[in-house]
């Protein structure tokens, strides 16, 4: 690491306790926004985290189900043609624990709160700072 | 650049001189404007409230703007709005009495003009708070009568609303424009294609609130005062606005009264049938509530585009793409049996 301390997960941890802080003093408009502020930071905390792992994941993932190695913006969007065309229908189960999977590692990086128990354990609560 | 939502000062300057504009041009030269409130929240429309001051009189008013005008948008005209609350109205349904529209002489465009309903519409408040109990033990009797009569009105009066591409098919209405939005969604292709292999025996086409759900009801004690947001009404089937108002995400936490976090299902569609005289198939609504997902899905992802796309940037706009995965997770967990 090139930088000196603090670290990037220290600094956003820094700034979003700053926010949570004033939140409550503000009003109206400004409050909600700060709120929304310190929800985004927590997005980008848990992706900073989480995001490598995930990424490997879904690379590995689309490649086995697709059959494709690409990047996965591609492979998102090969796979949303497909799903669109019908021709796997054929595999609708599997392709529903794939998505399954797919969106459960989306939501644990925007609120892992929202998942049922039954995918919530994999993940340490708490903030990466 | 469009504008930015975060309201500036100079922003707020414009129009509360428009609308002083407006009100002189209507209520005569005296006419004052006063105690004007920018509200916080509204996906869609700019929502400002305020006194209009004449004579001895003065009158609390709702001024209501477009602010999403992209091609893409989901959302009816303002005037087209304005001209659907006059019709129903008239018809008796609760909604907040319009006053006027703003038209090309006036300097805010786009925009129209309703009287202000007291009440509370925020859902945390309506679902939890103890003052609202008998409210709360009313609610499904009084929404399914409120939908039966809505859904009586002669859709002869409201034909102007039979040409927009949710009235001619939503399914399709919904895949064009997540298209043009493009980013892929392969969860909601699923979603797609499930709706498309499942589709409903075609029903009666009635006129639909299209928004009807908790957060755009304004409540009191009682009950229901007025039923607010209406760009999303078009024609459609009488169960859509049933499987909409049911979806999972605007329960917000009461996950076991289905009918938008207050009550449960039978009661509302008994007194849908008593008024209506129609039976209520929970099948056809089990369709439009995965089709409520996509829908949800839908405007969170327009939400997203407008702030990437810089027509109006804000923290609720950015957060509402993320928020897209929480919809596709309910969607999935309500196709697989998980949820109900």
């Amino acid at each position: 690491m090139s930088q000196d301390l603090p670290t990037l997960p220290d600094l956003l941890h820094t700034v979003r306790e700053f926010v949570d802080e004033i939140a409550p003093q503000l009003d109206g408009r400004d409050r909600y926004h700060a709120l929304c502020a310190s929800y985004l930071l927590g997005i980008v905390q848990r992706e900073l985290a989480l995001g490598p792992r995930i990424d490997a994941e879904e690379r590995s993932m689309l490649a086995h189900f697709i059959g494709m190695d690409s990047d996965l913006e591609h492979g998102y969007a090969t796979l949303a043609r497909a799903i669109r065309s019908g021709s796997l229908d054929e595999r609708w189960d599997s392709l529903m624990t794939l998505l399954l999977r797919h969106v459960v590692n989306k939501v644990r990086v925007t609120k892992p709160d929202h998942l049922h128990p039954m995918h919530r354990a994999e993940d340490a609560p708490g903030d990466a700072a | 650049m469009g504008v930015k939502e975060s309201a500036t000062s100079n922003l707020r300057e414009t129009i509360v001189a428009g609308l002083h504009h407006a009100i002189v041009r209507r209520y005569g030269e005296a006419a004052t404007v006063d105690n004007v409130v920018f509200t916080t929240l509204g996906g869609s429309n700019r929502t400002v409230l305020f006194d209009v001051v004449h004579g001895a009189t003065r009158q609390r008013l709702v001024f209501r703007q477009e602010t999403y005008s992209l091609p893409s948008s989901p959302f009816i005209a303002p005037a087209m709005q304005f001209r659907l609350l006059k019709i129903v109205h008239r018809a008796g349904i609760p909604v907040p009495e319009p006053i006027f529209e703003l038209d090309a002489q006036d300097e805010l465009e786009r925009a129209y003009v309703v009287a202000f309903v007291d009440g509370e519409t925020l859902p945390r408040r309506l679902l939890d708070a103890p003052a609202y109990g008998r409210a709360r033990e009313r609610f499904c009797a009084q929404a399914g009568e409120l939908l039966a009569r809505l859904h009586a009105i002669d859709v002869g009066e409201v034909g102007f609303l039979a040409g927009t591409p949710d009235s001619r098919d939503p399914l399709a209405a919904i895949v064009a424009r997540l298209d043009a939005w493009g980013e892929p969604h392969p969860a909601l292709e699923l979603a797609m294609r499930w709706l498309e292999r499942h589709r409903p025996a075609s029903a009666p086409r009635r006129l639909l609130h299209g928004d009807f759900r908790t957060g755009n009801m304004l409540m009191d004690q009682d009950g229901i005062r007025a039923v607010l947001d209406w760009e999303c009404a078009h024609l459609g089937a009488p169960a859509e606005e049933m499987g909409w108002l049911c979806l999972r995400s605007f329960r917000f936490g009461h996950y076991d009264r289905p009918v938008g976090g207050f009550g449960q299902r039978a009661a509302f569609y008994s007194a849908y049938a008593a008024v209506s005289g129609r039976q209520v198939d929970p099948d056809e609504v089990y369709w439009w509530e995965v089709f409520g997902f996509l829908r949800w899905a839908q405007y969170n992802i327009m939400q997203m585009h407008g702030h990437v796309s810089g027509e109006r940037r804000s923290t609720a706009f950015a957060a509402c793409g993320r928020n897209t995965a929480l919809i596709e997770y309910d969607l999935l967990m309500t196709l697989l049996g998980h949820y109900t």
